[in-house]
């Protein structure tokens, strides 16, 4: 297939389950080095291959559709929907997508990707924009005034470019930038002229250089934090006493201050750990109505008690 | 009284490694020769469980169970899990297929044991360890399984130590929300 047509392929979903729908665009990811290109995924009035579910009316809508490429999502019990291009079986496997998306053999035309309208932040807020795009995945391209200064691409953990903006001083300083996404052949241009590093070991290392001196997630005292997911803690080698923190706020919203008294640790320890998370996505800011509540880890089994928690940290301490 | 910590994982992923590194007394083992080269190149393999332990005093014992790393001994898997502190979920991430593995064990597992704290150890990692981690994060958001992802390296007796701490910081948050 022309590769040109390839880097235009978007990916829609039509009917599918939310959890569907993640393994299909988490498979992407995990199984990156092994495809032969990563399609973005869109809504459905752009993409050009659709995962539809024919048991529903908009699966069924998209797979009569001829301009488009189609992958039925059904059980294996049920027959091959004819209109289809491909078939995937559910429950569906990531290994499974892999292969069917490096068969995917495409001949209809394909309309043009549009690139996103740019937004104007300063750099902590651009930076959370990038790493929280969960369904355009692509690189954004990083301006001031018009020039570009540095690439951030989440979906290969890297970003290039004008590594002076990363000192706490310019960092902070509240310049507005601008970003937007660009072609992936133009990306690959830039990058080839600059350093990369790897993204989320440079957010976190930002976070250790501010050192708990400022909230990048404001001060409002009518808000309350909460992690949006556990954060990937792969590149913060962080202290013992640390992830205590994090499995202790993982599960409920809290203010900074209740967030200290919950774990005993002072604001400017606890900072390393919120001002990361802010910055990769990991922790948000709810302001007013009722927090949702996440689901707990579970329940802890009736024989615990804090004393017998303190006594086998004790013992694996050498205590 | 008698507690207890699962560590598993496909064969190779360091479960008989990390209670090892944890256990203060020599862990026994259950190895046998792997009839399954194919999955792993391992010589030997777990064929019961190993289990290493830790005297707590006050007549109290935390064991340390690993589960045998082959699918035809997932019936017992569950069985292991009853009335665990937690569960180490460990990950060989040199392998090629992070998310069907985890998938297998979740799925063998089986629910009734989803509501035990566990941690996914990614073991064996290289450089494109943040995207991995960020795979089986999407992953388990998929599947609303909120439990956390470390890297950790179980050859070292303070890396594996981590994933016991997360275990015990779980307890300890759900041991707060119900005071």
């Amino acid at each position: 297939m022309d590769k040109k047509l390839e880097r235009q392929q978007l990916i829609g979903f039509a009917g599918l389950a939310s959890h569907e729908e993640a393994i299909i665009d988490m498979a992407q990811r995990v199984y990156s080095p092994c495809l032969t290109v990563i399609r973005d995924i869109v809504d459905l009035t752009r993409a050009n291959i659709i995962f539809a579910d024919p048991g529903t009316p908009e699966g069924m809508a998209c797979l009569n559709r001829s301009e488009v490429y189609t992958i039925a999502v059904q059980s294996r019990q049920d027959l091959m929907f004819a209109l289809a291009d491909a078939t995937l079986h559910r429950p569906i496997s990531p290994r499974a997508v892999l292969e069917l998306l490096n068969n995917i053999n495409i001949e209809k035309p394909f309309p043009g990707a549009h690139p996103d309208i740019g937004v104007s932040r300063d750099l902590p807020g651009l930076f959370r924009i990038a790493m929280t795009r969960t369904r355009q995945r692509g690189p954004l391209l990083l301006k001031k005034s018009g020039l570009p200064v540095m690439v951030l691409d989440p979906g290969r953990d890297r970003m290039g470019g004008d590594f002076s903006l990363l000192s706490v001083e310019c960092f902070l300083s509240g310049d507005h930038y601008t970003a937007e996404t660009v072609p992936a052949e133009d990306v690959a241009r830039i990058s080839e002229m600059q350093i990369e590093v790897p993204l989320y070991q440079c957010l976190w290392r930002l976070s250790h250089d501010l050192g708990g001196g400022r909230r990048l997630f404001g001060d409002d005292d009518d808000a309350v934090l909460r992690f949006r997911r556990w954060p990937n803690l792969s590149e913060a080698g962080i202290s013992r006493d640390l992830l205590r923190a994090v499995s202790l706020l993982r599960y409920g919203s809290f203010d900074v201050s209740g967030a200290c008294h919950r774990t005993r640790l002072i604001e400017t320890d606890l900072l390393i750990i919120l001002n990361a998370a802010w910055l990769t996505g990991e922790l948000e800011l709810v302001r007013g109505g009722t927090v949702p509540l996440d689901n707990g880890p579970g329940r802890a089994p009736a024989a615990v008690t804090a004393s017998l928690l303190t006594r086998i940290r004790n013992r694996l301490s050498g205590i | 009284m008698e507690y207890k910590i699962l560590f598993t994982g496909t064969m190779g992923a360091g479960k008989t490694t990390a209670i090892e590194k944890l256990s203060d007394t020599p862990p026994v083992l259950t190895d046998v020769f792997n009839t399954r080269q194919d999955e792993s190149d391992k010589t030997t393999t777990t064929a019961a469980f190993d289990f290493g332990e830790l005297d707590l005093g006050e007549g109290d014992t935390l064991r340390l169970y690993g589960t045998p790393g082959q699918e035809r001994f997932s019936f017992m898997w569950p069985i292991l899990a009853r009335g665990a502190l937690g569960i180490v979920y460990l990950v060989d991430a040199s392998r090629g297929s992070i998310i069907d593995d985890l998938d297998e064990f979740l799925d063998a597992f089986g629910e009734q044991t989803w509501h035990i704290p566990s941690v996914i150890g990614l073991n064996k990692c290289d450089a494109q360890t943040s995207l991995s981690v960020t795979a089986i994060q999407d992953y388990l958001e998929a599947r609303k399984l909120p439990w956390p992802v470390l890297v950790t390296d179980v050859r070292e007796r303070a890396r594996a130590l981590e994933l016991l701490e997360v275990l015990l910081s779980l307890n300890e948050a759900l041991l707060q929300e119900q005071i």
